[in-house]
C-alpha cells in the first residue's frame, strides 16, 4: 500500500499540514481549576482529559494530576461522581490518593497525586510483583463491594518510589447497590453492549451481562497474558488459563485466590518436577492434573492471515494433550473405563480468542489438517472456512461463526465441535438434511428455520448425542 | 458439561450476524433518510432502496468499527454522498447494459450535472474528507494503544523527529519508527476501504 494507489497519493501531505489533533479542550496550560493551575496537558482518554497541575497557593503538596470530565451526559457525570466517591474512601494504598475535587463552569474535576506510566513488565518476578499489587488494589475494592471493570495496562501507573497504583475508577461499579447489568448502546448496531475494554474485559462483561468480581479476575489474567506474550513461563500457564476462562465459575473464586496462585506458582513447578522425577502421576480429587499448555512457535499461515486484516485477534499456540481419541483420531468424550486405555498424545493446536466484535475476512481461512483449532469468544467470525488437506476439527466456544463459503469439499472437511454457547450459521444451501453441512457438525441439537445450529448445553444432552451414559467429563485442572 | 457458559444473548448474536444493516441500526437511523432523499432527487429512475442498501453493505465492510463523531457530521455527509453517487452511477451503467432500461438511463444521463461523477475539485474535497474521517476513526479506535496514537501524531502530524519522540516517550528509536509505520499502514487500509466502498 503506497502512494501509487490514487486515493492514497495525498495522504502524506494531508497529515503533514494537518492542525494539532491532540491538543487539550479544557486542560490548557495556565487555566485554573479550583485551587490548581494547569502546567502541562498529559493526555486524553475516552471520557476525560488529564493534566499536570500545581497548587495556586504554593502548598506543600507539589505537582498533582487533574482529571476533567469531557462528556456532559448524565451517565458520564454519574460515573465521574462515583469515581470521586470511591477515591475519597481511601480504600487502599494501591489506589490513587484523592487530593481535591470540584466543579468549574459546571464541569467536574478531580485531583489526585501525580503518577507515572507503568510499562507492562516482562520478567517472571516483575510480572508477579506488578500483578500482586493490582490484586491488592482490586481486593480492597471488592471488599467494599466494588468491581473495577476496567483493569488494563493503561490504567496501571507508578509512584516515584516505584509503587504500582491502579487508576481510573470511571467504570467501577458498586454491585451491592446497583446489581443490574449496565450497558451502553452500540453506536454501530444500536444493540446493548457491555462497558469495558474488549481486549481485557470478561465475556459476560462485554455482552452486557451481570458483572461480578470474577470480571476483574479475568482482566488481571489478561494482563499476565499480555505481559508474557507468546512465550509465558510454564508456571504461569495454568494461572493465566484459569483466570481468563470465559466461564466465570471456572476462574479463581476471588482475587485473593489468584494472588495466592501467583505466589505459589514456583511451588507448583517444583512439585511437578519432583513428581516427574519420582514417576508419579499427581491426582487431585480423582481428576487428572491439568496438562501443561506450552507455547510453541505460531502457525505462520494463521498469523500471517491475521496480520493482513484489520482485526484484533489474539492468537496463541498451544500444545494440548488430547485425553480421549477414537479410532480415527477424533477427540470425543468417552466413558472413564475406556479413557484409561487411551494413549495420550500431544496435538498441536491453534487457539484464537476473539475480540468481542465482528471480524470479517475477505480471504478464505484455510485450516491446517495437522492441527486442531479452538475459537473462543465473545465475538463473531464471518469467514470462508476451509480445510484442503483432510479433516480439521474446529472447536467453537461462546462465539458465532458465520461461514460464508459456498458448498465445497474443502468446506466439508471442517468438523465443528461445539463447546458451549456457540452458534454456527451456514448458507441456505447447506441446510440439513440434504446439505453437506449435516456431516460437518459434531454435536448439535438440530437446525432452526434460520439455519443456526447450537451446541449441547448440558451433560445429559451430550450423553444423548453420543449414545452413552454416565459420561465423566475430564476436566482440565489448573491448580 | 454443565451449562455454566454465560447466557449469551441469542438476539444480540443473531442481530449482529444477520444482515449487515442490522449491525448498523443506529447509523441507519441517522443517515438513511438523507441517503434515500439524495438518490431519489438525483437519480429518480433508480430504486433508491437498492442503492441505499448497497451503500450500507459497502460501508459496513469499509468501516466495520465505525464510531460516530458528531463533529465529523458534515464531512461524513459529504463522504456518504460521494459513495452514494458512485453506487448510483454503477447502477445506471448496469441499466444501460439492459436494453429494456436503456431509454430511461439515457434520459437520466441527459439530466443536468446532478447525476454526474465528481469533478476534480469535488474529488479532492471528498478525498480530504475520507482522510479526515479515517484519521479520526483511528484516533477513536480503543484497540489502538494511546501511546501508539500519540507517537503517530507527533511524528506524522506534528513533524517531530523520531529521535526526539523516542526520548520523550522513553522508547527505542526503532520502536517509535515501527509504531508510526504500523499506524500509517492501518490508516491507509482504512482510506482504501472507504474509497472502494
Amino acid at each position: 500500500m503506497t502512494s501509487d494507489v490514487p486515493i492514497l497519493s495525498g495522504l502524506d501531505g494531508f497529515l503533514a499540514k494537518h492542525g494539532p489533533v491532540a491538543g487539550p479542550k479544557f486542560c490548557r496550560a495556565g487555566s485554573v481549576w479550583g485551587g490548581w493551575r494547569v502546567t502541562e496537558f498529559l493526555g486524553r482518554g475516552g471520557n476525560a482529559e488529564v493534566c499536570r497541575v500545581v497548587p495556586l497557593a504554593g502548598d506543600a503538596v507539589g505537582a498533582a494530576a487533574l482529571k476533567v470530565l469531557l462528556k456532559d451526559d448524565a451517565a458520564s457525570r454519574a460515573r465521574f461522581a462515583r469515581e470521586i466517591k470511591i477515591l475519597s474512601a481511601s480504600l487502599s494504598p494501591f489506589l490513587p490518593k484523592l487530593l481535591d475535587s470540584g466543579e468549574v463552569g459546571g464541569r467536574p474535576y478531580l485531583v489526585t497525586e501525580l503518577l507515572e506510566p507503568a510499562d507492562l513488565p516482562t520478567s517472571d518476578a516483575a510480572v508477579a510483583d506488578y500483578l500482586l499489587a493490582i490484586c491488592k488494589a482490586v481486593s480492597a475494592l471488592h471488599h467494599a463491594g466494588i468491581v473495577h471493570r476496567d483493569v488494563k495496562p493503561s490504567n496501571v501507573m507508578r509512584r516515584a518510589n516505584g509503587d504500582v497504583v491502579l487508576i481510573d475508577l470511571g467504570l467501577a461499579k458498586d454491585v451491592e447497590k446497583s446489581p443490574e447489568p449496565e450497558s451502553d448502546v452500540s453506536v454501530v448496531s444500536g444493540s446493548p453492549v457491555g462497558v469495558g475494554t474488549p481486549r481485557y474485559a470478561a465475556p459476560e462483561q462485554m455482552l452486557g451481562g451481570a458483572v461480578t468480581a470474577a470480571a476483574d479476575v479475568h482482566a488481571i489474567g489478561r494482563l499476565a497474558d499480555m505481559a508474557f506474550g507468546s512465550d509465558p513461563p510454564r508456571c504461569w500457564l495454568p494461572i493465566i488459563r484459569r483466570a481468563t476462562s470465559s466461564i466465570p465459575g471456572r476462574r479463581y473464586p476471588s482475587v485473593e485466590a489468584l494472588a495466592r496462585a501467583i505466589r505459589r506458582r514456583n511451588d507448583r513447578r517444583r512439585a511437578a518436577l519432583v513428581a516427574a522425577v519420582l514417576g508419579l502421576t499427581v491426582l487431585v480429587a480423582g481428576v487428572s492434573v491439568g496438562l501443561w499448555r506450552t507455547a510453541i512457535a505460531p502457525a505462520v499461515a494463521w498469523r500471517a492471515l491475521c496480520e493482513n486484516v484489520s482485526t484484533n485477534l489474539v492468537v496463541e499456540e498451544l500444545v494440548w494433550e488430547r485425553l480421549v481419541t477414537n479410532k480415527v483420531g477424533n477427540s470425543t468424550l468417552v466413558a472413564p473405563e475406556r479413557a484409561s486405555r487411551q494413549v495420550q498424545k500431544p496435538v498441536e493446536a491453534t487457539f484464537v480468542r476473539l475480540n468481542g466484535r465482528t471480524n470479517a475476512f475477505d480471504r478464505p481461512i484455510v485450516l491446517d489438517s495437522s492441527r486442531e483449532y479452538f475459537v473462543e469468544g465473545p465475538g463473531i467470525l464471518a469467514a470462508d472456512v476451509q480445510a484442503k488437506d483432510g479433516i480439521v476439527r474446529l472447536h467453537l466456544k461462546n462465539c458465532f461463526l458465520f461461514n460464508r463459503s459456498p458448498i465445497s469439499i474443502d468446506k466439508a472437511n471442517v468438523r465443528y465441535v461445539f463447546e458451549g454457547g456457540a452458534y454456527l450459521n451456514f448458507t441456505e444451501q447447506d441446510k440439513p438434511p440434504n446439505g453437506v453441512v449435516g456431516g460437518c457438525i459434531e454435536g448439535f441439537d438440530g437446525a432452526s428455520d434460520e439455519i443456526c445450529f447450537k451446541g449441547p448445553t448440558d451433560k445429559e444432552q451430550l450423553e444423548r448425542m453420543h449414545g452413552v451414559q454416565g459420561l465423566r467429563i475430564l476436566e482440565r485442572e489448573w491448580e | 458439561m454443565t451449562n455454566d457458559v454465560p447466557d449469551t444473548s441469542t438476539t444480540l448474536l443473531r442481530d449482529l450476524a444477520d444482515t449487515q444493516h442490522a449491525r448498523w441500526a443506529v447509523f441507519h437511523a441517522r443517515y438513511e433518510p438523507m441517503m434515500r432523499a439524495f438518490v431519489r432527487e438525483r437519480f429518480p429512475t433508480l430504486d433508491a432502496d437498492d442503492v441505499v442498501q448497497e451503500t450500507f453493505a459497502a460501508l459496513a465492510k469499509a468501516l466495520p468499527n465505525y464510531v460516530y463523531d458528531p463533529q465529523m457530521k458534515g464531512r461524513f455527509h459529504n463522504y456518504l454522498t460521494g459513495v452514494l453517487r458512485n453506487k448510483a452511477l454503477k447502477a445506471l451503467s448496469a441499466c444501460q447494459r439492459d436494453a429494456s432500461l436503456k431509454k430511461r438511463a439515457a434520459e437520466e444521463s441527459a439530466r443536468p450535472d446532478a447525476s454526474a461523477a465528481m469533478d476534480e475539485a469535488e474529488y479532492k474535497k471528498w478525498r480530504e474528507d475520507v482522510y479526515e474521517i479515517a484519521l479520526q476513526q483511528f484516533l477513536a479506535d480503543e484497540s489502538v494503544h494511546e501511546r501508539t496514537k500519540q507517537v503517530f501524531v507527533r511524528l506524522a502530524i506534528d513533524g517531530a523527529k523520531p529521535e526526539a519522540v523516542a526520548e520523550a516517550f522513553g522508547l527505542p528509536y526503532n520502536t517509535v519508527v515501527k509504531m508510526k509505520e504500523r499506524a500509517l499502514r492501518r490508516l491507509r487500509r482504512c482510506v482504501e476501504a472507504m474509497a472502494n466502498a
